[in-house]
């Protein structure tokens, strides 16, 4: 028997040999740098097809949605013209706050804070899957999204962490939110200062866990205390806002405390994100800037908190 | 179009539950429409063209989740080929065979799933995979799974396989 009737007998089993030997080389190799080009380049062709797709879908429902769009923007304008009054008077009290609290970074020779721009995005999929949970945002390599970079959300007027970048292409990139099993936050409780380690728990729950807590600081933590995060791994900035304690954990022979922790991005119903962009402080006293949303703005335009907002009319 | 149907059904799937299927899922998980499919048409077509259409939708699905490249290819490249090779040895009715080899095929992606996670080291997605969502996703699969099969059937009866020409009376 030779090699040409050997392979035209067993031409099924030699062709999925080799695809599964390729599959298993892609897997092996993965973490290397030189193996991200092919991911890339499929990426970006898999996802160009994603973003046209969504782009049909999104014309004929935001048509169909404008009309309840309409009557709740009505309502929402009502709300913020009083939200707007009363925070009038906040600002006012905050600017004194904020000329007290430079004052005294300088006086306590505070190293300048790193300023962070953002980029909009929108998310345009979600993985179907059950073990891995990632979020397909229409900004890529070529609105300036790098990876690793943070990912925060807005969701009923509260700012919240989302993930982080995973990959990149030029027109799209994969979020790996919080909730993944694979992702790891080093947070802390922003009233009493504990430091913990956040970590996801998948598509099983829509609450983390906050492990490595300090078991003295049991008395001092309270259901409801907020989550930060702590910027000691320098993966995610420093106090980006998490969530809340949702429950407090642990056994009494164990040697740390855990918290359940609940997210302030609920993520089944996330749109809109932003991709956090670190840069180098010129400007002394300048704080970390809060990324601004702008409902509806779908522009590759980058702000700060420092730049002037240009105000339209009311819808 | 006999050949292409393999491709373009699965594929359209993967696409419908990367986005607007989202808001059939029941507590996160939705049905393994795009298995479903790929286990039908490597049913229905055999192993060589089974295995290439999970070839193509696992790479697919690599490129638009977290999944390391060639996770969701090994998967269901394999699954493509064993549908393949059932062909013409089962006798599919309507109901009771579409809910067998859906079981068994999800059944089995789940166990490669946490095998490879292991192997590949992934041990947090490990753990994810027998869940509760898990059994949502096998339930709620193998509720679909007849009407699917009934579906993708008739679409063939539509475009079915073009013969070779040849004398007629």
């Amino acid at each position: 028997m030779d090699f040409k009737d050997f392979s035209k007998r067993n031409r099924e089993g030699i062709v999925l040999a080799l695809i599964l030997l390729v599959s298993m080389v892609g897997m092996m190799i993965q973490s290397s740098r030189f193996a991200q080009i092919p991911q890339r380049v499929g990426m970006g062709l898999a996802t160009g097809i994603k973003s046209g797709i969504s782009g049909v879908g999104n014309f004929f429902s935001d048509t169909v949605q404008s009309v309840s769009e309409l009557r709740d923007l009505r309502q929402e304008y009502d709300s913020l013209v009083e939200k707007l009054d009363a925070s009038q008077q906040l600002f006012r009290s905050m600017e004194a706050l904020e000329q007290e609290n430079r004052e005294l970074k300088a006086a306590l020779g505070y190293s300048q804070d790193l300023t962070f721009q953002n980029i909009p995005g929108r998310i345009i999929g979600k993985d179907p899957g059950i073990v891995f949970t990632s979020l397909l945002v229409n900004r890529g390599s070529r609105h300036g999204i790098e990876t690793g970079m943070a990912v925060v959300g807005y969701q009923d007027g509260e700012q919240g962490l989302v993930g982080k970048v995973i990959e990149v292409s030029p027109f799209t990139s994969i979020v790996r939110p919080i909730l993944d099993p694979q992702s790891f936050v080093s947070s802390r409780l922003s009233r009493t200062r504990y430091e913990g380690l956040l970590r996801g728990r998948g598509t099983e729950s829509d609450t983390m866990i906050m492990e490595y807590l300090d078991r003295e600081s049991r008395n001092q933590i309270n259901v409801g205390d907020e989550i930060i995060t702590s910027g000691l791994n320098s993966l995610y900035p420093p106090n980006l806002r998490i969530g809340t304690v949702a429950a407090i954990l642990g056994n009494s022979y164990e040697t740390s405390l855990q918290l359940e922790v609940k997210p302030y991005i609920q993520f089944t119903r996330l749109e809109n994100v932003f991709f956090l962009e670190p840069q180098e402080s010129g400007r002394a006293g300048q704080q970390t800037a809060a990324p601004l949303f702008i409902p509806g703005d779908d522009s590759e335009t980058v702000q700060t908190a420092d730049e002037p907002i240009e105000t339209g009319e009311a819808p | 179009m006999w050949y292409i149907l393999p491709f373009l059904v699965p594929g359209s799937l993967v696409y419908l539950g990367n986005g607007p299927a989202q808001l059939l899922a029941i507590y996160g998980s939705l049905p393994e429409l795009a298995l479903i499919a790929l286990i039908y048409y490597g049913n229905s077509r055999g192993a060589m063209l089974g295995q290439l259409a999970g070839l193509a939708i696992g790479l697919t699905i690599d490129f638009l989740s977290a999944a390391p490249l060639g996770f969701f290819t090994f998967i269901f490249t394999l699954a493509g080929y064993a549908a393949g090779k059932s062909k013409g040895k089962i006798y599919v009715d309507p109901i009771f065979t579409p809910l067998l080899m859906i079981a068994v095929g999800i059944l089995t992606k789940a166990l490669l799933v946490f095998i490879l996670a292991g192997v590949f080291g992934y041990p947090e997605v490990r753990s994810a995979v027998f869940g509760s969502p898990f059994l949502i996703q096998l339930v709620y699969s193998l509720v679909l799974a007849p009407v699917v099969f009934a579906l993708l059937s008739l679409l063939d009866r539509v475009f079915p396989k073009k013969r070779r020409g040849g004398y007629q009376d």
